[in-house]
């Protein structure tokens, strides 16, 4: 480690980097040539898709530049979502904070201290009208980041606006996140199921799908959550098939509730990393965009095209961005927005050079679009289709991650699909090891940071503007809940509650019922702690 | 080696799940001889203290990666007011913006870690706070 | 940590007796780094006694005994009982330190008034308990505890120290360790009163009921207690009404039977033995310089012109705890 600012000689003798490792642990080889790769790529836009899903990809239209943001109450993240229309962003991207995440109240003890600190604070119905006041449903796209099942809720808020303001469910273009296991920081199995019995999550997140599938043929039901996946610390290889396995298990869920596989595959999508060995990270989309296709055509039987197409929303990866010298991830994630640009991506949130520290201040927001700008008007590499197909070194890498990928699949197929594997614990452990590795590696050196471990300089204290919080921001909004709870006829909510409790336990369609109680005014934690009881589950207090 | 005769306990408060720092933390303190007592996520400031009470502990260890250092600091120390439990040290690591950092030492708190802080000089600091 | 007490004898028993958690919490601390200091503290306590039923719950790392735990205590809180927990791990023979993590299973229940729990380090201490743990038990008892829960580090034949503290002994298991018992020697299992195969949901879980049944029938049992087998899945709570029944069962059976008394006649014969010794050491360690006396000796060993034997009996001789006489003596019989 270099701690001291003094010239080290030894580095005008040369310097190497560690190893020719990839993030994967795949070998780089020297020099790839011909003899390396599986030959003639078909198009794309035909099938199996490996280099991309349109013929003309970005020459016809770029991708979506969709920035996360959320924070405080609904009506200061409505002010910032306009804010980054206005500099250039093409779709909404609100995300929720952890209370809201997980099905709280922001009047809730053990909830009070995080409201509104990572995400929007979402309650009541009337906070959705705020949070989407002015923005026009139908002409731009949103993502709402949330879970089931609170995605039931929080979709229910948002199609009940759309009625409101007479825009039809059909012209509706966006994504509610809806994936079942997302919470996977920390202890993963735990902080799944701390708050909500994981079989009803499950069964919930379907219900919502199902519901969609017919009333909204342009909102993507499900982006499976691979990002999160990603950024415990697994590989590009487990990344990628924890997070197809997973898929496979939410199809085989609507097929046996009776669903064609055509009438709903086009509608899911995934949510994606796109981490610094760039080579790897279009390796990895292109493989999953093979591996979706076989697997759709193959072992689902799915006959139309679109069902085939695997199409994913990518955030560059936040867990490489460092507190030190924050302005090197400026950096960092300009590459990785690259890296996705080159991958072929759908659409890309480029994660904030201030990341380590706080939510995205305005500037910090404004730079991540304008990188993708940069990207996308400055560099011509959306001139051509699949600019790196073809490269000895990328299809290579192509195929190895594909097969890899096949192969832990298989594993975790034999151990009865991602879901079990989840529940027994396989996950929690692949996650662990993969922490615990890199953790080593990063303190032996052999995973380099710059400015952390590798070029690091005496105590500096970062000088960029942090993004803090209005001060009474969450005792208002705790005030605001508490009001609404108590200014509104009580009768419709508690008959609407019980309504869904008698029916948890069967196989009903929850999301109705959830709807009915939206509109009649209950709060997200009233929704839930219903749905809890009848659960027989009691959350941490 | 032996137990160097100093017991903490590790956990966060409120509802962030992030404890990845605090897990490792964790081992390198066993790793240096201490006794951890590692009570995880979810726990509120009454519950922290009283654990921390029954356990007869030297020191609580907290980690906050959602800005939520402030609220919780107050919350505790008032606590630890109430239960006269004043000679008990406070440890807090994470996502700590350096201008909160004097805050929260005037609030009571013996050491805080920003992100990035090595290993020895965690531990040497902890060391030196607990005698 | 407490290690100098404030507090006065009188008014430290007396807290504890009324079950005051901090009181209970600052001996224990004594307890464990000042055995002898706390001597004056636990003489007040053994008289008169007032017995908990004391359920040890073993098992390998990973079966979920702490969730078990959990389970359990939830259970008898729901009836109104006085609990008291005492989970040990192990320290590391390396750092000397511990990882104590079985409060993170505790959540939900750990700030019931009726609750107390402790987390105990093993610190060298053979046998998966920690040496603290039979006055740690007391401590308890005192405060008015109806249920103490000893939860181990259970690995194998070690566990049998387990035995003595405690009156039932529920042994965890999961699915998939059938190798594992195969490899078991008589004895371990022997130790079992119930047997939890826990994770019940997994793959196997019949499999692993039916090699216990076998196992268990073919080792001797006490008394005609037949160790019932029960399924639990302690992360839903499956199993739990079933597994407390049995240790009422158990606790019915060893009254029925006499066995408490017998049982707490011999551990307080153990524990005197065990103090005669402590005392002994002490003795001698104050009397002679001990580590460098021991160095000597050590030296001679090694050297050939001394035996442990001899050695002990010189220090012994030196201490004043034998006669130069009859040490002489004995090495003439052993000649001849």
């Amino acid at each position: 480690m270099n701690k001291n600012t003094d010239i080290n000689v030894s580095y005008l003798d040369g310097e190497k980097v560690p190893h020719f490792k990839s993030l994967s642990d795949i070998e780089y080889e020297r020099i790839y040539s011909g003899s390396d790769g599986s030959g003639e790529l078909p198009d794309a836009g035909q099938y199996p898709f490996t280099r991309g899903i349109h013929q003309d990809m970005y020459r016809r239209r770029l991708w979506t530049r969709r920035q996360q943001s959320g924070f405080g109450s609904p009506e200061e993240s409505n002010e910032r979502i306009k804010y980054l229309l206005k500099v250039g962003q093409t779709g909404v991207n609100m995300d929720t904070d952890v209370g809201t995440k997980l099905g709280l109240d922001p009047d809730y003890p053990l909830a009070q201290g995080d409201v509104g600190l990572q995400g929007t604070s979402i309650c009541t119905y009337e906070d959705m009208k705020a949070l989407f006041k002015d923005i026009p449903l139908d002409e731009v796209s949103s993502t709402l980041i949330v879970q089931p099942p609170y995605s039931a809720v929080i979709m229910a808020q948002y199609l009940l606006l759309a009625k409101e303001r007479g825009i039809p469910w059909e012209n509706l273009i966006g994504t509610i996140m809806n994936c079942s296991l997302t919470q996977l920081v920390g202890p993963t199995f735990q902080s799944n199921t701390a708050f909500f019995p994981i079989d009803l999550t499950i069964k919930i997140g379907l219900d919502v799908m199902e519901y969609l599938i017919p009333r909204a043929p342009r909102w993507n039901i499900v982006n499976i959550n691979a990002y999160n996946i990603r950024e415990t610390g697994v590989n590009a290889v487990q990344e990628a098939a924890f997070s197809m396995a997973m898929a496979a298990d939410y199809i085989k869920g609507l097929m046996k509730r009776g669903l064609d596989v055509d009438s709903f595959a086009r509608r899911i999508a995934f949510f994606s990393a796109a981490q610094l060995d760039l080579f790897e990270e279009v390796a990895k989309l292109r493989g999953m965009r093979r591996i979706w296709a076989r697997m759709l055509k193959e072992t689902f039987g799915a006959k139309n095209e679109q069902s085939m197409w695997f199409r994913t929303a990518i955030q560059t990866a936040a867990l490489p961005l460092t507190a030190q010298e924050p302005l090197n991830n400026i950096v960092r994630a300009a590459i990785q927005t690259l890296a996705a640009v080159l991958s072929g991506t759908q659409s890309i949130h480029t994660t904030g050079y201030d990341e380590a520290y706080s939510l995205p201040t305005e500037e910090s927001h404004k730079l991540s679009i304008r990188t993708q700008q940069i990207i996308a008007y400055e560099t011509k590499v959306v001139n051509s289709v699949d600019p790196l197909g073809g490269s000895y070194l990328i299809e290579s890498l192509t195929d190895q991650i594909e097969e890899q990928t096949w192969e832990m699949m298989k594993v975790i197929a034999d151990k009865g699909g991602f879901i079990q594997c989840f529940k027994d614990g396989w996950v929690e452990e692949q996650i662990n090891e993969a922490r615990y590795k890199m953790a080593e590696a990063i303190e032996s050196g052999q995973h380099p940071i710059v400015g952390v471990n590798t070029f690091r300089e005496q105590e500096e204290v970062a000088k960029i503007n942090i993004f803090k919080h209005a001060e009474d921001m969450q005792a208002k909004r705790i005030e605001y809940a508490m009001a609404f709870k108590k200014n509104r006829p009580q009768e419709p909510v508690k008959q609407a509650l019980e309504k869904i409790c008698h029916l948890t336990n069967g196989s009903t369609n929850l999301f109705e019922p959830i709807m009915h109680a939206v509109e009649a005014n209950a709060t997200l934690q009233e929704i839930c702690d219903a749905l809890r009881k009848s659960a027989d589950f009691t959350i941490p207090a | 080696m032996q137990f160097n005769g100093k017991k903490l306990i590790l956990g966060k408060l409120g509802l962030d799940a992030h404890d990845n720092g605090l897990r490792i933390v964790a081992k390198w303190l066993v790793g240096a001889g201490y006794e951890v007592i590692y009570s995880g996520l979810y726990n509120n400031p009454q519950r922290m203290v009283q654990m921390a009470m029954e356990e007869d502990v030297d020191a609580i260890g907290l980690s906050f990666l959602g800005c939520e250092h402030l609220y919780y600091a107050n919350k505790l120390m008032a606590e630890l007011g109430k239960r006269e439990l004043g000679h008990l040290k406070i440890i807090m690591g994470g996502v700590i913006p350096p201008d909160d950092v004097a805050t929260l030492k005037a609030l009571g708190v013996g050491l805080v870690f920003t992100p990035g802080t090595p290993k020895d000089q965690i531990l040497s600091s902890i060391k030196e706070l607990l005698g | 940590m407490a290690k100098e007490l404030k507090r006065s004898v009188e008014d430290m028993v007396a807290g504890v007796k009324q079950g005051r958690k901090r009181y209970a919490a600052e001996l224990m601390s004594v307890i464990e780094t000042d055995g002898r200091k706390a001597e004056k503290y636990l003489s007040q306590f053994t008289t008169p006694l007032k017995k908990a039923h004391i359920i040890g719950v073993t098992g390998w790392p990973g079966v979920g005994k702490s969730s078990l735990v959990y389970r359990m205590a939830r259970s008898l809180l729901a009836k109104d009982k006085q609990v008291g927990i005492i989970a040990i791990d192990p320290s590391s023979p390396f750092s000397g330190g511990s990882l104590l993590g079985d409060r993170e299973r505790m959540k939900g229940i750990d700030g019931d008034e009726r609750l107390f729990i402790r987390s105990v380090a093993t610190r060298g201490h053979v046998g998966g308990i920690a040496g603290s743990s039979r006055d740690f038990i007391r401590v308890m008892e005192a405060m008015g505890k109806e249920i103490v829960i000893l939860e181990t580090v259970g690995v194998g034949q070690d566990q049998v120290a387990v035995t003595q503290l405690v009156d039932t002994i529920i042994l965890v298991l999961i699915p998939g360790m059938g190798d594992y018992l195969q490899s078991l020697k008589a004895g371990v299992l022997e130790i079992g009163d119930i047997f939890a195969v826990n994770k019940s949901d997994r793959m196997g879980v019949n499999q692993a009921v039916a090699d216990l049944k076998n196992m268990v029938g073919l080792s001797q049992h006490q008394n005609e207690w037949i160790p019932p087998i029960v399924k639990t899945i302690a992360i839903n709570g499956n199993g739990t009404k079933e597994l407390m029944g049995h240790i009422d069962r158990h606790r019915q059976h060893l009254k029925k039977h006499g066995l408490i008394i017998s049982k707490m006649r011999s551990a307080a014969k153990a524990e005197i033995i065990e103090v005669i010794m402590s005392r002994c050491i002490d003795y001698v360690a104050k009397a002679i310089e001990l580590n460098g006396t021991l160095d000597k000796y050590a030296r001679q060993i090694l050297e050939g012109s001394s035996n442990p034997y001899r050695a002990a009996d010189e220090i012994l001789m030196n201490c004043g705890f034998i006669e130069p006489k009859q040490s002489l003596s004995r090495r003439r019989k052993v000649d001849e």
